[in-house]
């Protein structure tokens, strides 16, 4: 292969994070869930697997759920980026985030984050979804201490309002 | 896990792209949805001096019907491709597998053109567009050439795609009517992919985690004699007399024993569904 360290290139990434448009010049191999993390500070963002399996790592990119930890932040340039940390407005938790409180769909929390961000894209895709619907989006985020069942709930009465 | 420094482009026409290859390409690694790529290089199992990011390329995320063929660029992603109406339409089958990959995520990010040239043994796009017929374009600074999906992955991670090439596009006919794609999973992990076109003639291919996918010839001139009314107790001897000749290996995912009957029961299933009788398409 190569011979020797390599000199890392830097990136220019203009995005606009959680409602704030920023920018930032980075080493090029910067991951998106670091950059999220140490530049802008949002520690909701969670390294778990770190390998786009348990989808705690979940962030919005134009709307559309990503794996942070297994993409580079340089691909957000250009971009609308969400995380939980730009769900709150004016001190009013989103639906979601309420609904998720009510039915005590969360023991750690650590994969909430990631439910969160997920279910957030398919409410955005599919106001109505079934039952069935949610199992199959969901399908992708692990939680290792709910049962999933209060998390199923929680969505289906975001839905129903 | 942190990826170590590499040099990052950006091109924003297929010809930089290339150049950059051409003057690059033992150490230089295109980067498409990533989903593949990172994880490997999170991993340390590769190391890239170079990574040529391709999103800004116009055209490789079109998708478009060209009379009777479907071009799908490189770089659609796996959601885009399943949710297009024009695939939808026309390939449904195509749609369906796509919406079915990994989870949301690896759907949003991944591209089937990334899909195919990484040739992960266990993936089901390669079956079933050498069912399909399809054929990929690769273009190099040298000039543009197709390949038959059947002849594109020859092993497990190993294509015929050169380190200087690009593959843009992948065009599935559409004289090939009813595509039935049927996977036997666990846990969304394909053991046995089955992929049948019943148009003009049957084509069926097999994937079983061996990367290339598996032609059955003789089950297939058995099928264009016999459809819709094939005899399942002789279809199933043909289909077993086949699949002995190939070696299949015990792994984490199946025993040899195991993997065998699922190779069948893959097979059978798909058969069924393209006569139209009922059967489900995963376990």
């Amino acid at each position: 292969m190569h011979q020797g360290p390599i000199m890392s290139s830097h990136v220019t990434i203009r995005a606009r994070i959680n409602g704030r448009d920023k920018s930032d010049k980075l080493p090029a191999e910067t991951l998106l869930i670091d950059f999220l993390r140490d530049e802008i500070g949002a520690l909701s963002v969670k390294r778990s697997c770190d390998m786009q399996i348990c989808g705690a790592c979940t962030v919005l990119v134009d709307g559309k759920p990503v794996s942070s930890c297994t993409m580079l932040a340089a691909d957000v340039d250009g971009t609308t980026v969400l995380t939980v940390e730009g769900l709150t407005r004016d001190g009013e938790l989103d639906p979601i985030q309420d609904a998720f409180l009510k039915r005590e769909a969360l023991q750690c929390g650590f994969c909430t984050p990631g439910f969160i961000m997920t279910i957030k894209a398919l409410l955005a895709e599919n106001p109505q979804p079934t039952r069935d619907d949610i199992r199959h989006y969901l399908r992708g985020n692990i939680c290792r201490c709910t049962g999933y069942e209060r998390i199923i709930e929680a969505v289906l009465d975001v839905v129903s309002t | 896990m942190k990826l170590k420094p590499f040099r990052y482009h950006l091109p924003d026409k297929l010809d930089d792209a290339l150049s950059l290859l051409e003057s690059k390409s033992e150490d230089a690694a295109l980067y498409a949805g990533g989903t593949e790529l990172l994880l490997l290089m999170k991993l340390r199992m590769a190391e890239y001096s170079d990574i040529v990011g391709l999103r800004r390329i116009p055209g490789l995320q079109r998708i478009e019907r060209q009379g009777c063929v479907l071009s799908i660029g490189a770089m659609a992603t796996h959601a885009c491709i399943a949710g297009n109406p024009e695939v939808r339409e026309n390939c449904p089958a195509l749609a369906q597998l796509c919406g079915s990959i990994g989870n949301p995520r690896v759907r949003e990010a991944g591209t089937l053109g990334g899909n195919l040239c990484f040739a992960e043994p266990r993936a089901d796009p390669p079956v079933l567009l050498a069912a399909l017929g399809a054929e990929v374009v690769l273009h190099s600074a040298q000039g543009a050439r197709s390949v038959p999906a059947d002849d594109f992955i020859v092993a497990p991670l190993e294509t015929v795609c050169k380190p200087n090439e690009v593959l843009t596009e992948i065009r599935v006919p559409l004289d090939a009517d009813g595509a039935v794609c049927v996977r036997v999973e666990q846990a969304n992990h394909s053991l046995a992919t089955a992929a049948l076109t019943s148009s003009p003639q049957p084509r069926l291919r097999l994937g079983y985690g061996a990367g290339v996918p598996l032609a059955l010839p003789r089950t297939e001139d058995y099928l264009a004699s016999t459809m819709p009314n094939p005899d399942f107790a002789q279809l199933s001897e043909l289909i077993k007399f086949e699949i002995a000749e190939v070696e299949v290996v015990d792994d984490a995912d199946a025993g040899e024993i195991y993997r065998r009957n699922l190779m069948l029961v893959a097979v059978q299933r798909a058969v069924r569904q393209a006569i139209g009788a009922s059967g489900t398409d995963n376990v």
